[in-house]
C-alpha cells in the first residue's frame, strides 16, 4: 500500500493499493485516495487485518485485508468548531475497532474526542459516536512507517511522573495507563513527557530520549508485564510492531561511532564515524504522485540512515538485523516468520530462522515500490 | 491590405496597438502596455486587505505591469524587446503581483486586475483566521495552518510540568527586517510592524513553498516528531527567506532580494 501523509507538509499525495504478482510483477490493484485529495494519516491494525486512511478531505477509507479493498467510505458530519490536536485507533470494549480524533478549542463544547466505528456492518449515519476521555487507554498503535516522516505516525504524547506512572491529559482529564516505568530504565531521563509508539495486544513501546539523551525505546512484554530496553538505535519514530516482532529503521546521529560486523567471526568487528546516509545516489530525487522524494526529505544533519533493519524479538529480547546498505529501506511485513522489506525500489522476503536471517528472495522491482510503506498478505 | 482595429481602452491601462505592415504583406499587430505610475500602483495595492500586498507589488515587479526601462528589475524585462509587454516570471506568473496562474486575460494585460488577481489568490491562499479543524480537519491554508500549530503546542504543553514545556516559537532568523517583528500569536493584529506568524505562513506560500532541495514545507510548523519542537522552513526556490524580503519591499529602494 502507498501513500505518505501530509498533515505539516504543503503538498498532497495519494494512495493505492499494489500488488505482488508470482511472476515478479507489480499490478495496480485499486486507487485508495487520489493525488489530488492527499492523505492527512494512515494507520493499520496487522491483529485487526486492517488499514485507516485519513483522506485531506476529512472522509474517513477503511481498507480490509482479506479483501485487498476499501470496504469503508464515510464523511465525518460537521463539528463545533477546535483544532486538531491528534488521532488514534482505539479498540473500546463492547465497540470495537474505533477511529479517535481529538479536537480542543478555547470555546465551550469545542473540546472533545470524536469517534468512527470501523466494523463494516456499522452504516456510515451511525458510525460516528463521541468518545470518553478514557478511551485512550485502549489506543492501539503500530509504530510508525516509513524512513524519516515519509510515513505515517500512530501513537501518542504521554507525560511520565516521579514514579514512572504514565498518564495522558485528554479533554482535562488525566488518563493513567496501567503500566509504570521502572527506575532503571528511567535513570538519567531529563523530561517528563515520552510517547507511546507502539501499543498492540502484545507489547507497548515507549521512547524517552528527553532533551539531552539519546533517545532509547521500552518495550512492555504483556504477556509476563516485564519493560526491556530494545538494544538497537534510532533517531526518530521508525518502530513498527509485526506480531511478536518490533521493526526499527536505524538511524543515527551524524558523526556517531558505529560498528560494523566483522566479515568473518574470527575477525573482530570494524568501528566507524557515521557521516551519512547509505545509497543516496539511489534515492527517488524527484516527488511523485504516491510520495515525495527521498532527497527533499532525508537531511543528514537531522539523521543518519546506514542501511540496517532490525527485528526485536519480544518474546526472548533477541535481535535480528537485515543489512541493507541503503538509507531507503524499510520492512513492510512480518508474517509466519518470513519477513518482507523495501530496499529502495526492490522487494525482497527472508526466511527467520533460529540461526538468524536466511537468504534474501527478490521478490519485486519496480519504481512504485519506493511509495509503498505498508504491505498485507490477501487471505 | 485594409484593416480595422478596435480598441477598448481601460481608464487606468492605456493598451497601444502598433500596426505594421511587412513586405509580405501580412500584417502584425503588437499589443503593448505602458505602466500606471506609482502613485496610483500604490493607492490600490494599499487598499487589499494584507498589509504586506503593496510589498509584493513592489516585491515582483516593482509595480510594474509591463516591462518597461528603469523600473522593474526583473530578469525578463532585461531583453529590451520584452518593454511594454506583460511581466512574466517563471513558472507561470504574470504582472504586477505574478499571480501563477493569472486567472484571466485581464489580469495579463490590466494592472487592476492584477492586483485584484493578487488579492484573491492571497485569500484563496490564506482561509479564514480561524481554526477550521472541525470541517477541513488538515486544512493547508496558511491561517487555519498557523492556528492548528498553535493549538496542537498549546496541547502538549498543557499536560506537562512548566520546566518540560516547549516554548513558543521566536523568529530564529539570521535575517530580521525592522518592518516585520513575527510572533506566536493567535490573533493577526498585534501592534506597530508586529505580525502572527500566519502572515510569513501566507507570504510564502504566496512565493511557493517548494525549496531547492523539493522540500514543500511551510514557514513555520509544530513538529510532533521524537522531540516536539517549532520548525522553521524559510526557503524556497527563489529565495533563502521570502518572507524577510517581503518585508524590506516598503520602497523598490530597500526591496532585497537575497536569492536562493
Amino acid at each position: 500500500m502507498t501513500g505518505s501523509p501530509t498533515p505539516k507538509y504543503n503538498e498532497a499525495f495519494g494512495s493505492a493499493l499494489l500488488q505482488v504478482g508470482e511472476d515478479g510483477n507489480i499490478l495496480p490493484a485499486g486507487d485508495l485516495v487520489s493525488p489530488e485529495v492527499g492523505t492527512g494519516w494512515i494507520a493499520v491494525s496487522h491483529e485487526w487485518r486492517k488499514a485507516l486512511i485519513w483522506e485531506s478531505s476529512n472522509r474517513v477509507v477503511v481498507i480490509d485485508f482479506d479483501k485487498a479493498a476499501a470496504v469503508k467510505k464515510c464523511q465525518p458530519p460537521l463539528g463545533a468548531g477546535g483544532s486538531l490536536i491528534e488521532q488514534w485507533l482505539v479498540d473500546v470494549p463492547g465497540r470495537g475497532p474505533t477511529f479517535a480524533v481529538y479536537l480542543a478549542g478555547d470555546q465551550a463544547g469545542q473540546t472533545r474526542v470524536q469517534g468512527m466505528i470501523m466494523d463494516v456492518s456499522v452504516p456510515c449515519n451511525e458510525s460516528f459516536v463521541a468518545l470518553a476521555p478514557t478511551d485512550i487507554r485502549y489506543m492501539v498503535a503500530h509504530g510508525t512507517s516509513g524512513v524519516e516522516d515519509i510515513g505515517s505516525d500512530e501513537g501518542t504524547y504521554v507525560a511520565i511522573d516521579e514514579n514512572g506512572r504514565v498518564s495522558k491529559r485528554v479533554m482535562d482529564t488525566t488518563v493513567l495507563f496501567d503500566y509504570e516505568i521502572p527506575a532503571v530504565l528511567r535513570k538519567g531521563m531529563d523530561t517528563t513527557f515520552s510517547r507511546i509508539v507502539i501499543n498492540t495486544s502484545q507489547v507497548s513501546v515507549l521512547e524517552s530520549g528527553g532533551k539531552t539523551g539519546k533517545p532509547r525505546f521500552w518495550a512492555f512484554r504483556k504477556r509476563d508485564k516485564t519493560w526491556h530496553q530494545i538494544p538497537v538505535r534510532s533517531e526518530n519514530l521508525c518502530l513498527q510492531s509485526f506480531g511478536r516482532f518490533v521493526a526499527v529503521v536505524e538511524s543515527r546521529a551524524k558523526g556517531d561511532q558505529i560498528e560494523e560486523p566483522a566479515l568473518q567471526s574470527s575477525a573482530p568487528a570494524k568501528t566507524s564515524y557515521i557521516q551519512e546516509s547509505a545509497g543516496r545516489a539511489e534515492w527517488k530525487k524527484t516527488r511523485s504522485p504516491m510520495g515525495p522524494s527521498m532527497l527533499s526529505r532525508v537531511d543528514d544533519k537531522r539523521a543518519v540512515y546506514p542501511g540496517r533493519l532490525h527485528l526485536y524479538d519480544v518474546n526472548n529480547e533477541r535481535v535480528y538485523t537485515i543489512v541493507t546498505n541503503q538509507g531507503d529501506s524499510e520492512i513492510l511485513l512480518v508474517e509466519h516468520d518470513v519477513v518482507y522489506y523495501r530496499v529502495s525500489d526492490r522487494l525482497y522476503s527472508a526466511p527467520i530462522t533460529e540461526k538468524g536471517i536466511g537468504a534474501a528472495r527478490l521478490l519485486a522491482t519496480a519504481e512504485a515500490i519506493r511509495d509503498a510503506h505498508w504491505a498485507f498478505i490477501k487471505q | 491590405v485594409e484593416c480595422a482595429v478596435w480598441v477598448v481602452c481601460r481608464r487606468r491601462s492605456p493598451v497601444v496597438v502598433d500596426v505594421q505592415r511587412s513586405r509580405s504583406n501580412s500584417v502584425r499587430f503588437f499589443i503593448r502596455g505602458t505602466n500606471p505610475d506609482v502613485t496610483a500602483a500604490t493607492s490600490m495595492s494599499s487598499g487589499v486587505p494584507y498589509w504586506f500586498a503593496k510589498n509584493i507589488a513592489i516585491h515582483e515587479t516593482n509595480m510594474s505591469q509591463f516591462c518597461e526601462a528603469g523600473r522593474a528589475q526583473v530578469a525578463f524585462c532585461a531583453d529590451t524587446t520584452k518593454f511594454t509587454l506583460p511581466i512574466w516570471g517563471t513558472p507561470g506568473g504574470y504582472g504586477m503581483m505574478q499571480v501563477d496562474p493569472p486567472p484571466s486575460q485581464d489580469a495579463i494585460w490590466n494592472w487592476t486586475s492584477a492586483i485584484n488577481a493578487g488579492q484573491n489568490q492571497l485569500q484563496d491562499l490564506a482561509g479564514p483566521a480561524i481554526d477550521t479543524s472541525a470541517t477541513i480537519p488538515l486544512d493547508k491554508r496558511a491561517y487555519p495552518f498557523w492556528l492548528r500549530q498553535v493549538k496542537q503546542w498549546e496541547t502538549f504543553n498543557s499536560a506537562l510540568p512548566a520546566q518540560s514545556q516547549v516554548p513558543a516559537p521566536v523568529d530564529p532568523g539570521p535575517l530580521f527586517s525592522p518592518n516585520c517583528n513575527f510572533i506566536s500569536s493567535k490573533t493577526s493584529s498585534t501592534g506597530a510592524n508586529t505580525y502572527w506568524f500566519g502572515d510569513p505562513t501566507l507570504i510564502k506560500q504566496y512565493g511557493g513553498t517548494i525549496a531547492p532541495d523539493g522540500r514543500n514545507a511551510n514557514y513555520v510548523s509544530w513538529i510532533q516528531g521524537l522531540t516536539p519542537h517549532w520548525e522553521f522552513d524559510k526557503a524556497n526556490k527563489i529565495s533563502k527567506d521570502v518572507a524577510y524580503e517581503v518585508c524590506t519591499c516598503v520602497s523598490s529602494s530597500s526591496c532585497q532580494h537575497l536569492g536562493p
